[in-house]
């Protein structure tokens, strides 16, 4: 009876896998056009004329990065503001892949609006996404970009950065004397100062809740590294050691930093308990260890060593304190940073005597040089891992300028910054997650 | 009491035996392949056989125009693939032997598969625009077509976790709406095309 079931199990699962064995086709790779979307002047029903424009702040936003091209209200056949009010066929002639309609509504609290708004997939007319939001009329600039966050998460299924900010040191130059560690918007507004000094600030780090900023300053005659809140600007010190105290990095639970002592002789890794103000030494090596990065799972660090007679990237496994060289290209590999999702890093890598920014897939080994310009440093990746932000010079203004990179290659900007001296930019990670 | 089950037993069996050499067992091999697609150059298909298959049976296939008004049972060794011409390096799974060896392959109907198959692609591929999601993504979607290659239904099979992507492919497939050049058999069409899975990759 048993040998029986056997029989008739063993049939009914050929059977049925007989059944679905369909035809197979696979798509890989699609048109290189990018998807286009279409955002109605959102409705106004406040006495006061609107203060900035949201679909303005979306185009700019979404099409910073060239992967969007967003139809100008210009070139529109109708204005819908509800999904009711939709009429496809018009958005499907414009070849428009989404479309978003909404309104601001005046909210009964003073100075307040209420926005609604849907994304609406135009191919099969269906709704994406619908949102009510509330806010103050003055952040109106704040809420555009929170839209542009959400609009990029929908359709390109990684968060948006819109909302978030960068930190960099600005160097003395002519026109002033001192440091200056500031913050700015990624679209370049906001640019405010957190702390001046006239000794050198570096390596600023953000905290992985986005509150807080650490970094070294030199105000005390030597190196020592601080962190700092940003919503009341209170400083702490961590305690130093002698020697070198630098590169500090954030671990992502935020309960301590790792970062670099000379204490022993040489600089090593160490971490910084910032909850019983103790330093523990990580590495132990008469090279030179530096840079040091957590992964985004908190379970190792890479760094910089020149243990091997140049500098290059290792990687530190913090549980069982094994350490293991990554790159093996070239004689020049710093200043190394992860990827959000933890299987590529990109660093400094100097190629015939010029220094790139180079992508590195850590599973295939693949090298990619993702920049052209010539005096690339300090490297730092957007929260959604799709731009890197560095520092390099001007070649015509000579001036140092903060440029950026899509992980694939193909788009580079510079950011609008005011000053001509601007260093070590550090993004920040997402900050208003709604 | 067991002889009764024993009976029933025995005449599920030869149920089962009965449906399934009805539905056409012996076809499994050729509905299970994979195409690959490189660089629009003009060319002519290149076969990898089963190791049973000696290499003389290799072949050169000129194709000629596929016109939408061209007959159902197009020969294809006529054929000209509109409007580009391709290479198509198509690899047969080799998964079972045992069934290539009792039926002789029939190159002609698995070279019609291929070309429709690739004319499918091309249509798709023209009209997606994959989002930048993570890597290593991939979503199955089940159609259904009609004869005049007008899609019925689309469902997703299998979905790659990332909603974005599911959808960048449910949108590609309502862009196409129909396919265009898909003039076959009745037979190759249910046999095939009827319904069908798309994989999407990045």
């Amino acid at each position: 009876m048993k040998f029986l079931n056997k029989i008739i199990l063993s049939l009914l699962i050929f059977s049925s896998s007989y059944f679905y064995s369909q035809l197979r086709i696979e798509i890989t790779g699609g048109t290189d056009e990018p998807i286009k979307v279409a955002m109605v002047p959102f409705e106004w029903t406040l006495e006061q004329a609107p203060p900035l424009y949201l679909h303005e702040i979306v185009k700019k936003d979404l099409e910073s990065f060239a992967e969007f091209s967003v139809l100008s209200p210009e070139d529109m056949l109708s204005y819908p503001t509800l999904e009711e009010e939709v009429s496809y066929r018009d958005w499907r002639l414009l070849k428009v892949d989404y479309l978003i309609v909404g309104s601001v509504l005046k909210s009964e609290t003073e100075g307040e609006v209420n926005i609604s708004y849907s994304i609406l997939d135009v191919s099969r007319q269906k709704n994406v996404h619908k949102a009510i939001m509330m806010g103050s009329l003055k952040s109106l600039n704040r809420i555009g970009h929170n839209i542009s966050d959400r609009i990029y998460e929908k359709i390109n299924g990684i968060p948006g950065i819109f909302s978030t900010r960068i930190a960099y040191v600005d160097k003395p130059a002519a026109n002033k004397e001192s440091y200056d560690l500031r913050i700015t918007d990624i679209n370049g507004e906001g640019d405010l100062s957190l702390f001046l000094s006239s000794q050198p600030i570096l390596s600023p780090d953000w905290s992985p809740d986005g509150k807080q900023i650490a970094y070294v300053s030199f105000e005390e005659g030597t190196s020592r590294i601080y962190t700092q809140e940003l919503s009341t600007g209170n400083r702490r010190a961590l305690k130093h050691e002698k020697g070198i105290n630098s590169s500090p990095s954030w671990s992502p639970d935020g309960k301590s930093l790792a970062a670099v002592l000379s204490k022993g002789g040489n600089p090593d890794l160490y971490l910084y308990d910032l909850k019983n103000n103790n330093w523990r030494q990580l590495t132990d090596h008469y090279g030179i260890d530096t840079e040091p990065d957590w992964s985004p799972n908190g379970k190792s660090l890479i760094f910089t060593s020149n243990r091997s007679g140049s500098p290059q990237i290792y990687e530190l496994n913090v549980s069982s304190m094994r350490v293991k060289r990554k790159t093996f290209e070239g004689t020049y590999n710093a200043r190394a940073r992860y990827l959000p999702d933890g299987k590529k890093i990109i660093y400094v890598h100097r190629k015939k005597g010029v220094f790139h920014i180079a992508l590195h897939n850590l599973k295939t080994g693949k090298i990619s040089i993702l920049t052209d310009t010539f005096l690339d440093e300090s490297p730092s990746v957007s929260p959604n891992g799709n731009v890197i932000i560095y520092a390099t010079k001007d070649k015509i203004a000579d001036t140092d300028v903060l440029a950026g990179v899509t992980i694939n290659g193909k788009t580079k900007f510079i950011l609008p910054s005011a000053s001509g001296g601007a260093r070590e930019p550090a993004w920040s990670p997402i900050l208003d997650k709604y | 009491m067991q002889n009764l089950f024993a009976g029933f037993f025995i005449s599920l069996l030869i149920h089962m035996g009965l449906v399934l050499s009805l539905s056409n067992i012996l076809n499994i091999d050729l509905l299970d392949f994979q195409a690959e697609y490189s660089a629009p150059i003009p060319a002519y298909l290149v076969f990898e056989q089963p190791a049973s298959i000696s290499k003389k049976e290799y072949r050169r296939i000129v194709i000629n125009e596929v016109t939408p008004e061209s007959k159902a049972q197009v020969d294809i060794n006529e054929m000209v693939l509109k409007p580009s011409q391709e290479i198509l390096i198509l690899k047969s799974k080799t998964a079972r032997p045992t069934i290539v060896k009792e039926k002789k392959i029939n190159l002609n109907e698995k070279n019609r598969i291929l070309i429709f198959s690739s004319i499918i692609e091309e249509q798709i591929r023209a009209v997606w625009k994959k989002p930048i999601v993570p890597e290593g993504l991939s979503v199955e979607l089940v159609l259904s077509l009609v004869p005049t290659g007008e899609i019925l239904d689309v469902k997703i099979k299998r979905p790659s976790g990332n909603e974005a992507f599911d959808r960048s492919a449910l949108i590609a497939v309502a862009r196409v709406n129909k396919f265009e050049n898909l003039s076959m058999s009745a037979k190759l069409f249910d046999d095939n095309f009827r319904n069908f899975t798309l994989i999407f990759k990045p």
